[in-house]
This record gives C-alpha cells, structure tokens and sequence, in this order.
C-alpha cells in the first residue's frame, strides 16, 4: 500500500487536479476510493451508480483524458450528415453534480498487486477497487499498412466516436458522384454488430440523395451480414438497389494509403474513394497492459456476479473489452448494464453487504436503415448461478419485424434517456 | 433490478420529456403492472417491450411497479 505522503507527492498538484477527495484531508478516513478508467458508455455509468447506489458513501475518481462525452451509438448519423458532432456530444459536468472528481488524464499503467493506477503525468493514484472501462482498440499489426494510412487521414477507421467521425463524413461529403465508397468489416466479435451495417445503409441513403451515380461496396469478412442480416438485405434491396452491394468473405490483410486500395486475403484487390477500413479490435490498451485480457489475448474474463476480473479481485471490468457471455453484443446499451451490476457489486462489498444472486441486464440496439427509419434487437439476460454467466431469458430476444419512422423516433429518445442515465 | 430499465426509461423512471418512451415515475402501480401483462400476453402492441416484459417475473413486475410509483416525477 502506498503511504499518505507518496501518494500526494506523486499526485504533485493535487489541488491543481481538483483532488480535493484523498482520504483524510476531508476528515473522512474510512471512506473507500473507487477510481474508473474511461468515460464511455461502461465507466461513466459506473461513475454514477457508484455514488448514487452508496448515497454518496463512496469516493469516486474518472480518469477520462476526452474533455467531453462523445456518444458511439447515433454517431453513425454524424458520418451521414444528419446530426452534428455536438448532437451527440455531452459535458461531464453531470458526473461532478455526483460529487465525482474528473481526471483529465490517460492512465497508462495499472499495478495490480499494489493496486495503484499510473497517469500520463507520471502521477499514481491508489484505489480500493478500480473499473476498468477501456472500450477497445484495433490489434496492432493485422492489417499491413493501416498505421500510416490514417495517420494521414488516407483511410478512416472510426469504431471510435470523435474526430475520425467528422473526417469520414469530411470525406464522404467531398466524394465524387460516381465515385465508391468501401466498408470493409473484420470478423466477429467486434464493437457493435449492426453498426458496419447501419453505417453502410445511411451512407446509402446519403448517395442516393446527392451522389445517386456512385456506389456503396460492403466488403465483409464474415459468412453473412452478422446482426439483423434478413431486415438489412431487404432494406439494401428495396431503398438502395444497385446502390449497395454486399459482399461476403473479403478479410483485409493489408491496405494502400495512396491509392485507397485494400488488399484481401482471398479476393482481388478493391480500390475505393472513400475507404472505411473497420480492423478487428480488442480489449482497450490499459487491459492488455495490466495483462486482464487473457481470452485469446484480446478480451477480459470476468466473473459475471461482479464483473470483478477472474484474475485480480478488485478490478472490474465493463464494457466492450470483457469476453462476453453468449448471445451477449458489444453495445454500448450493454456496456451501461454491465456497469450497473459491477457498481452494486462494488458497493455491497465496500460496505460488507451480500452480493445480489441474481442480477439481470437488458439490451436493446437501435439501427438506423435509413435517416427516417430504424429497427431494434432486444434481449433480456438473467444471471445463472450454475452456468455462472448470463442466459437470454427465453421469449425476449428478437427483432424488428420490420424498420420504421416510430422505431427511429424511439432511437433517438433512447440515446437521450441512456445518455441522461449514465452522465446525468 | 429497476436499474435495468433506465437506459431507456432514465434514471428512477424520469425520462426526457416529450419522446415516444415513457416516464414510469410516479405512474399507478396498477397500470404499470396491466401494462407489462399486457405485453406479455401479447395484447398491448409494443416496440420492445413485448420482448422485454417476458424477462420478468409477476413477482419481479410486481417489485418493479411498487418502485416506480413512489419515485418523484422530477423535471
């Protein structure tokens, strides 16, 4: 355990940090410090569930470097031109209200057995429990020539919502009418199933409208479409035609910036105007540092009653980067679930309490086919304590029988209410 | 267990005001429960919740209403 003096020597300016929280300067020394890594979907809900399910009992610290919230889910819209950047961006000005203390920093290194997160700065932090909320990231190395390509904005990658978001809409808008724009999509798992899909069909809709000589081109790595496959091929076909075209099997094993050529392990060569290359992805750096990610080296093990990781105690892991359960998406929806059983979790054992038995998440994932139509997957999961993992509860998992402009009204009603519930 | 319906119905059943999705705080207990019933069996018409009312219990739905019928309804 790191002593007092270490701990405020190494955080340097405290005051500067606005940590006002360290156990003992606010003459509250038995209060437990629950700190969280990142600020998305998974983290921020367990920022605030923390502090609302211990009524305030328990300290809270967000590492999140990104001064704001920048939604995943609807940023699809963004790259479609239908929404701004700041229509789906929100201040964490909510968290603070909570009494949480924002860190605007990376944390780059999490020492497990001394159980002390590491900042950018070089400052160290010492928690109680940690949430670890790191989304994901693309698995260096895959795709041959990726790197160099987007760091000179030649190809755009996007899974993360933010600046690469307005450049691929940048891109799409400066496209020529008759040109291609490609979408390549790596195997699952990855972040969002339906989300290649719903990208491929409102960049569709947007050609259709001002580019209706140019063409989407679907390049999937996998068998078939991977969400919702039935209700995309039949909206591509009735509102898109020609316009789209899918097609399955073509694994990216290497790309040319240049000439916006992507290279495939079986198939020919495809050269695009606009090159949306999605790599496979795994659990965010920080897991992979602190050597968490120990499915297949790419995701967390977890167990699901606490979402503690399976191998270090008091670290819970949420969101994107944990090995699922089956039948469980990488949604943002569930990211926010996951947090709220790790919060409970995290509270009960902080004050000594018993662990919920039977925790329950839901899910629910809004595609947009169009801008004026979208379509859901939903599913109900219950905790079993002899599976020990969460189960669909039968009857709740299905589909839309069909897109429609009430269900992308409820979309969007949807990412207000969930964006209001993790930050507000 | 409430907690698992405020992504969509926001924080203790206060949704944003004006959208297709409703408010469940400080509904009647009853109606809550006619509701979810309703869905479950298939004779109120839903987006999601024909689904999603099937992974509760009567006792569960029963639990669910009671807590939402005494939360404020907040601005």
């Amino acid at each position: 355990v790191i002593g007092r003096r270490e701990l405020l020597h190494g955080l340097g300016a405290g005051a500067l940090l606005g940590l006002s929280g360290c156990a003992g300067l606010r003459g509250n020394p038995t209060a437990a410090r629950v700190v969280v890594v990142g600020g998305g979907f998974g983290g921020a809900s367990a920022a605030k569930y923390i502090r609302v399910l211990s009524n305030r009992g328990i300290e809270v610290l967000l590492i999140e470097p990104n001064p704001r919230f920048i939604s995943a889910p609807i940023s699809n819209l963004v790259i479609a031109g239908g929404l701004e950047l700041d229509d789906i961006t929100t201040s964490y000005d909510g968290l603070r209200a909570h009494g949480i203390t924002i860190i605007p920093e990376r944390a780059t290194r999490i020492a497990v057995s001394d159980k002390i997160v590491t900042l950018a700065g070089g400052q160290s932090i010492r928690y109680d429990k940690l949430v670890l909320a790191p989304g994901i990231e693309p698995i260096p190395g895959v795709i041959e020539g990726l790197g160099e390509a987007l760091a000179a904005d030649q190809i755009v990658q996007s899974w993360i919502a933010g600046p690469e978001t307005v450049t691929l809409h940048r891109q799409l808008r400066a496209m020529r009418d008759g040109g291609v724009f490609a979408i390549t999509i790596p195997e699952t798992p990855y972040r969002c199933p339906p989300a290649p899909y719903e990208r491929a069909s409102l960049v569709a809709a947007y050609l259709k409208i001002y580019k209706p000589r140019s063409k989407v081109l679907v390049l999937d790595a996998n068998q078939d479409v991977s969400a919702m496959a039935s209700l995309f091929k039949r909206a591509w076909s009735e509102l898109y035609g020609d316009l789209l075209e899918y097609r399955n099997h073509y694994k990216v094993v290497a790309v040319d910036g240049k000439s916006r050529t992507a290279h495939f392990e079986l198939q020919d060569d495809e050269r695009a105007d606009v090159l949306n290359v999605l790599p496979p992805v795994r659990a965010g750096a920080l897991a992979v540092q602190a050597e968490l990610a120990n499915v297949n080296a790419r995701w967390c093990a977890v167990d699901f009653l606490s979402f503690a990781s399976v191998l270090a105690k008091d670290i819970h892991v949420v969101g994107d980067s944990i090995q699922a359960a089956p039948m469980m998406p990488k949604s943002g929806h569930m990211a926010n679930a996951h947090a709220k059983v790790a919060a409970a979790a995290i509270v009960a054992e902080l004050k000594g309490l018993e662990l919920d038995p039977s925790p329950m998440l839901t899910n629910t994932c809004y595609s947009f086919v169009s801008a004026s139509a979208a379509m859901h997957s939903t599913a109900v999961y219950e905790y079993s304590a002899e599976a020990k993992t969460f189960q669909v509860v039968a009857g709740t998992s299905g589909v839309s029988t069909a897109p429609s402009p009430l269900e992308a009204a409820v979309a969007m009603a949807w990412a207000h209410n969930v964006w209001a519930d993790i930050l507000g | 267990l409430a907690a698992t319906c405020a992504a969509c119905h926001g924080t203790d059943g206060n949704a944003v005001r004006g959208a297709p999705i409703p408010r469940l705080a400080g509904l009647p207990q009853d109606y809550i429960v006619r509701q979810m019933r309703g869905f479950r069996d298939g004779s109120l018409t839903a987006t999601v919740m024909q689904q999603i009312a099937k992974g509760f219990s009567e006792g569960q739905i029963a639990e669910l209403a009671a807590y939402f019928a005494q939360r404020p309804d907040t601005p």
